[in-house]
């Protein structure tokens, strides 16, 4: 009995997991294959969207296998150094652009800055936080297809990078919306869950603010994210 | 009974008439660089009018405790006793009971090869795959489901979405969806079992056994939320206009 709480436990924690993966990795059914230091090279401005998404999801695994991070007292190291890792493979002020519609215009510098600094860590808080070794070895992840989307007016080139995860026998489409900038890589500024955005799921939430100024919904994020 | 089954059919109908005069707000929307442009086109559609808002706020108050109070810790100790493999099983047995209501909606559709791929679904699976409890003819033989239901084929006759609305342990719907849940119910087969306290006891242990598969996943929607209200009835919009589409 008491090996079956345990057993329901570490489910659990694979299932909220489950999200986090959903985020990082992409492509190819590499559960526990992955060796360390293969990935780990650099990622070229002219990589691919795929590439670059592999790229990151590789070195998430790579990390999450690393002994030197198992071990409770851990956790909070492991989960900035991934945190600093992914961080390169997202354009948080671009997602935070897309989260804040026409609040945007409202933000100065500084706070447009500051919310995109907070809601990368909600982020973050989200997806990385419910993370450990055990959840990455029962998930395989299907790379489909990546569609190019036509570039916008000034120039920044966009795709979707389309996978399938499967957890549980259940399949779960995901949909990484990419951008790349004419300087450089490609950046994920969207994913979709099931056909649901992530941007336009926390931009319907910020269009009822339009009566916040500015610092109270930096504030309130700041205080979600307990930073 | 009969008289009952006519006046949910009556309901439906209006609800239908509903859906195609309600009108949808337009909202602005900016976001620079061009990166949302797409996201301008659907976010003008996107927002379903929330007439009944404060009916809807309590229905999901009402919910949530339902969720924390009830569901979740009968869930916990429903699947800390049965193991993964049997839930499963139960998992599969029920979502093979609901082939009707895919095979009519997908016919309804005009969509024949998806028919034709759930009928040989539910006939392997049925024979082969021990009353459905198994799914041979997805791991086998690769077939795909057809997730169809009333609410997405009024949804490909282009009838609106009308407004949102909460209800009591069914949760979230639009009017459109709702009128196909109550269509859909027809084809249910648990609908039909005698009496009706066993009928809605059946259905409860299904949602349990379902629930048990993304134990969690609701209380990190509502954790990672600004807003939880609009954070569900937005995730509830757009998955359902992406089946829709589908």
């Amino acid at each position: 009995m008491k090996t079956d709480f345990k057993k329901q436990k570490q489910f659990k924690k694979i299932l909220s997991f489950c999200i986090f993966l959903l985020i990082l990795l992409s492509m190819g059914d590499f559960a526990g294959k992955v060796s360390a230091d293969a990935f780990n090279g650099p990622v070229f401005s002219n990589d691919g969207p795929e590439a670059v998404l592999k790229h990151c999801v590789n070195q998430s695994i790579s990390i999450l296998n690393d002994p030197a991070y198992k071990g409770k007292s851990q956790q909070e190291i492991l989960q900035k150094i991934l945190f600093d890792k992914c961080e390169p493979t997202f354009d948080f002020m671009a997602l935070a652009r897309g989260v804040l519609g026409r609040n945007w215009r409202r933000f100065s510098k500084k706070e447009r800055n500051d919310f995109s600094k907070y809601f990368s860590h909600l982020i973050a808080q989200a997806y990385f936080a419910k993370l450990n070794k055990n959840s990455i070895n029962n998930i395989s992840i299907q790379y489909i297809k990546t569609t190019k989307l036509p570039p916008t007016k000034s120039g920044i080139k966009r795709a979707d990078v389309v996978t399938e995860v499967k957890h549980n026998g259940i399949i779960t489409p995901v949909i990484y919306r990419m951008l790349k900038r004419k300087q450089g890589q490609w950046k994920i500024y969207d994913l979709k869950i099931e056909g649901v955005s992530l941007v336009s799921n926390y931009r319907a939430q910020y269009r009822n603010k339009f009566m916040e100024t500015p610092e109270q919904i930096i504030s309130e994020l700041k205080k979600k994210v307990g930073k | 009974m009969k008289n009952k089954y006519l006046f949910i059919l009556f309901a439906a109908i209006i609800f239908i008439i509903f859906c195609f005069t309600a009108s949808v707000y337009a909202e602005d929307n900016n976001s620079g660089d061009g990166l949302f442009e797409d996201y301008a086109v659907q976010q003008n559609t996107e927002t379903v009018p929330d007439p009944l808002y404060r009916f809807n706020y309590r229905m999901y108050q009402f919910n949530d405790k339902l969720y924390f109070w009830l569901i979740k810790p009968v869930t916990q100790g429903y699947k800390s006793a049965v193991p993964l493999i049997v839930r499963s099983d139960i998992k599969n047995f029920f979502y093979n009971l609901l082939f009707p209501v895919r095979f009519v909606n997908a016919i309804l559709q005009g969509k024949f090869s998806g028919a034709g791929s759930e009928l040989t679904i539910f006939i392997m699976n049925s024979s082969a795959g021990g009353l459905g409890l198994g799914q041979p003819a997805q791991k086998v033989f690769k077939l795909k489901n057809f997730d169809e239901d009333l609410g997405q084929t009024l949804g490909s006759y282009s009838i609106g979405e009308g407004f949102y609305i909460v209800l009591p342990v069914l949760g979230p719907f639009t009017l459109r969806d709702l009128t196909g849940y109550v269509g859909d119910a027809f084809l249910k087969p648990v609908n039909y079992v005698n009496p009706y306290a066993l009928s809605i006891g059946i259905s409860g242990f299904d949602k349990i056994n379902n629930t048990s598969f993304k134990l969690g996943d609701y209380k990190t929607l509502k954790d990672d939320s600004i807003d939880p209200y609009t954070a569900i009835k937005n995730a509830y919009i757009q998955l359902r206009r992406d089946k829709t589409k589908h």
